[in-house]
């Protein structure tokens, strides 16, 4: 077991360096990032010594030895173009707003759709289910965008419980998070309804039945245990997935993420923060799925990794 | 039982109207995006200028009517050609308690001319560098700037781009720490910066100049229109920037809320392609600038707040020629040009960036719509910034280039150094009579001479129907009851042009 665990925390090692390699050749392929730095009838001579100053006139393979030298063995992304400021300590100031958010996203979602599914499954084809298929149905059609601009008009602007935007506490966070749980527990709910109708269908909860016990012991202690395993595995991989930023939420809330960063380093093609964005994603994203792969192990004792 | 309960309070509470938070002593700005920088050596674009007109003061200002007056700089004379001596006020500091004197100005200038940062572009080095050669020493609050002869753009540029800045500390912390602690003379002071998220300034109690009106300056990032609008109804934030013109109506029919705005200095026009068919025939650009109504745009899209223009310079300018009205709008004058430049029904691009002005797709799909009403085969193209930027520098983008570019030096030698001239490296025109005029205009000294070579150099570009011309592009602000306001036609939004009601 530790031998596996060793040989897939190198895979990830390698999948995140590999990445980063695929983005470095891409990046100089999506246009020009020194027309963007210029201001406006800059000359050629300041348009040339920029150049010269970040590099850009040396061959591609030099940059990139440099590029794997000074991130991977220095961790230096180096410096935004746009902010002038340190890549990687950026993206890495503003991971911890995207954390809170994908956390709290998650647990609010729990809460949701856990019951929602749970209910929907034993009274399945009852009026409680038919009002949670709804609920799913809009949760999963209505754009994130839309959501979170109502739900501000909602509880911000007409009832002021909560900030309108931006990150500042505990309350500034609860908008946002159930704009994006609502989005999440549509697709949490189905599955669980699904996983627990399956599971309810078992030989084994028939045993379990016929042996006597009560309805709440078999619904809670055989089948939603079961039932849940592949329930939270998904949510964990969809956790990584947060955390690579809900560009959309991020906007609309103002919230200081890592997704809203991305996607105005795409827009002012600021390579080193893209390149160290990037980087941060996937290593998170790579370990979270390991993470959840040994907890999936241990949880369901017909898995044996070696 | 409870859902039903749930509804009937909602619906009560929908029907409510919103309740206003103050905090009397805190002015509280809500921006698009966030500042590039904090140093002024290297600004660039409005959002970043907006904070640092907070915190910086520049050697001389312009008033309401235009003129140059004193600021940090009382008294200024050429003693001789290329020689400027400024005298200064004796009574400035830093906001670190440093003396303001001829060191910080000749630190300052030199600074520019010689940027200590080698990888980050700075416009203010590109005005200076072409005319300025360097500042010396005379006495304490005595300074010389030396220009080459006939530098005719100091005193603008000193005016709004060049910013003092504070020589031993600057020398002592380095550009990169200066950067994230800026230290200035201005009214308010540096507190903390969280990039993309929000700037916090306080009020410097040591102030030369009136005393600043907020204990408290804060400017937010808060990119989305409806979540900007949204914070002001809550009194989240007090003042609004880029307003959609979409909620014009709409907000000057709120109570609490209105619309300030102020025709910009971003000039908004179409580039013509000299070196493309069929723009390169002075007739075929007539006839654009006769089929599209500009008053039209202004009305239907602006809700009234844009201004059409009829040259590069605006009014008040060096170099604004009073004798030019903008090209009416003449679908059958356009036609019979059109036949006179024997348009044949090529294709004719009309290109532009997706984003970074106001409703671009709007203008695009407006502008092509009246060529096409008077014949032309027009078709749009927009792409995001960067992409844009790259087509026109490539020379791959249509044949009408929507573009616009802000000068706020009263002068009109920018606009044309920079974007008309022919060398330049956003210019599509080739007019080697307005070229000409250009160069003259950059070693006339006399603001006499300059602002009769400038209005020739408008008139040329008239005649040759260099532009489609369109309309200055309004700065339009949304700003709570509680606060005057009027944001600056340089679309900055300065917490010095704000006070409480």
């Amino acid at each position: 077991m530790r031998r596996y665990i060793i040989r897939r925390v190198i895979f990830c090692f390698l999948i995140v360096v590999g990445v980063s390699i695929l983005i470095f050749a891409i990046l100089p392929l999506t246009g020009d990032p020194i027309n963007i730095m210029l201001p406006p009838g800059a000359s050629e001579e300041v348009r040339e010594a920029l150049i010269a100053h970040h590099g850009f006139d040396e061959p591609m393979i030099n940059r990139f030895f440099i590029f794997i030298r000074n991130a991977f063995l220095r961790g230096d992304f180096g410096y935004s173009f746009h902010y002038r400021a340190p890549a990687l300590p950026l993206v890495l100031s503003r991971f911890p707003a995207t954390l809170e958010l994908s956390a709290f996203s998650i647990i609010i979602s729990a809460l949701i759709s856990f019951p929602a599914g749970i209910l929907s499954a034993i009274r399945r084809n009852s009026l409680a289910d038919n009002i949670v298929r709804v609920f799913v149905f809009i949760g999963q059609g209505a754009p994130t965008f839309w959501t979170g601009l109502i739900l501000i008009m909602i509880f911000s602007v007409r009832l002021r419980i909560f900030p309108v935007s931006g990150r500042s506490g505990l309350l500034s966070l609860v908008l946002p998070s159930l704009t994006i749980a609502f989005f999440i527990s549509a697709m949490f709910t189905r599955m669980i309804r699904s996983s627990m109708l399956e599971v309810l269908s078992k030989d084994y909860i028939r045993t379990a039945r016929s042996k006597g016990l009560f309805e709440k012991t078999v619904i809670y202690k055989h089948a939603l245990r079961n039932a849940l395993i592949p329930v939270i595995t998904t949510m964990g991989i969809i956790f990584a997935l947060l955390l690579g930023g809900s560009v959309v939420v991020e906007t609309v809330f103002a919230w200081p993420g890592i997704g809203r960063l991305l996607v105005s380093a795409i827009h002012n093609r600021d390579f080193p923060v893209i390149q160290a964005n990037i980087f941060v994603f996937a290593i998170c994203f790579v370990f979270i799925n390991l993470f959840v792969d040994l907890l999936f192990g241990y949880i369901d004792p017909r898995i044996k990794y070696n | 039982m409870l859902i039903v309960f749930l509804a009937v309070s909602f619906f009560f509470f929908l029907a409510s109207e919103p309740i206003f938070a103050e905090d009397a002593d805190e002015l509280i700005i809500g921006q698009t995006d966030c500042p590039m920088k904090l140093d002024p050596v290297y600004w660039g674009a409005s959002h970043t200028y907006s904070v640092i007109n907070n915190m910086f003061d520049t050697l001389v200002k312009f008033d309401e009517e235009g003129e140059i007056s004193p600021n940090l700089a009382v008294d200024w004379e050429m003693v001789e050609e290329g020689r400027w001596r400024f005298e200064l006020r004796d009574d400035v500091v830093f906001h670190n308690g440093e003396k303001f004197n001829s060191e910080s100005v000749k630190f300052t200038i030199e600074t520019i001319l010689d940027p200590h940062d080698p990888g980050e572009p700075s416009a203010s080095h590109d005005m200076l560098k072409p005319g300025v050669l360097g500042a010396e020493i005379v006495d304490e609050y005595t300074v010389d700037i030396i220009t080459v002869e006939g530098f005719g753009m100091l005193l603008p540029y000193l005016s709004h781009d060049i910013f003092m800045i504070p020589a031993n500390h600057y020398e002592e912390v380095g550009y990169e720490e200066f950067r994230s602690n800026p230290v200035g003379t201005g009214p308010y002071e540096f507190v903390s910066w969280d990039i993309d998220e929000e700037v916090v300034l306080r009020e410097n109690e040591n102030f030369w100049n009136d005393q600043p009106q907020f204990e408290k300056v804060i400017y937010k990032v808060i990119p989305e229109d409806g979540t900007r609008l949204s914070e002001l109804r809550t009194g989240g934030i007090n003042i609004m920037s880029d307003v959609p013109p979409a909620l014009i109506n709409q907000i000057e029919e709120e109570d609490g809320i209105r619309i300030e705005s102020v025709p910009g200095y971003r000039v908004m026009f179409m580039k013509l392609d000299y070196a493309k068919t069929p723009t390169d025939s002075k007739y075929f650009r007539k006839a654009l600038n006769y089929a599209v109504d500009k008053e039209g745009i202004a009305e239907s899209l602006f809700a009234g707040h844009a201004e059409p223009i009829s040259q590069a310079a605006l009014e008040g300018f060096t170099g604004y020629n009073a004798d030019i009205s903008p090209y009416p709008y003449d679908p059958d004058k356009a036609q019979e040009l059109l036949e006179k430049a024997d348009y044949d029904g090529e294709e004719v691009v009309v290109e532009g960036p997706s984003d970074t002005f106001l409703i671009p797709q709007d203008i695009l799909e407006t502008v092509a719509a009246y060529l096409r009403a008077v014949g032309i085969n027009a078709r749009v193209a927009s792409y995001p910034w960067g992409t844009s930027l790259d087509r026109l520098l490539e020379s791959e983008a249509g044949q009408l280039y929507y573009n616009g570019y802000a000068n706020a030096n009263y002068d009109v030698e920018t606009i044309l150094t920079r974007i008309i001239h022919s060398d330049a490296m956003w210019s599509l025109i080739d007019n080697s009579e307005l070229d000409e005029l250009i160069e003259e205009l950059n070693y006339t000294p006399g603001i006499e001479e300059r602002q009769e070579i400038g209005a020739k150099a408008m008139e040329v570009m008239h005649n040759d129907a260099a532009w489609l011309y369109l309309f200055q592009q309004p700065v339009l602000s949304a700003v709570s009851d509680g606060i005057e306001f009027t944001p600056h036609a340089f679309e900055s939004y300065s917490a010095r042009d704000a006070s409480r009601r």
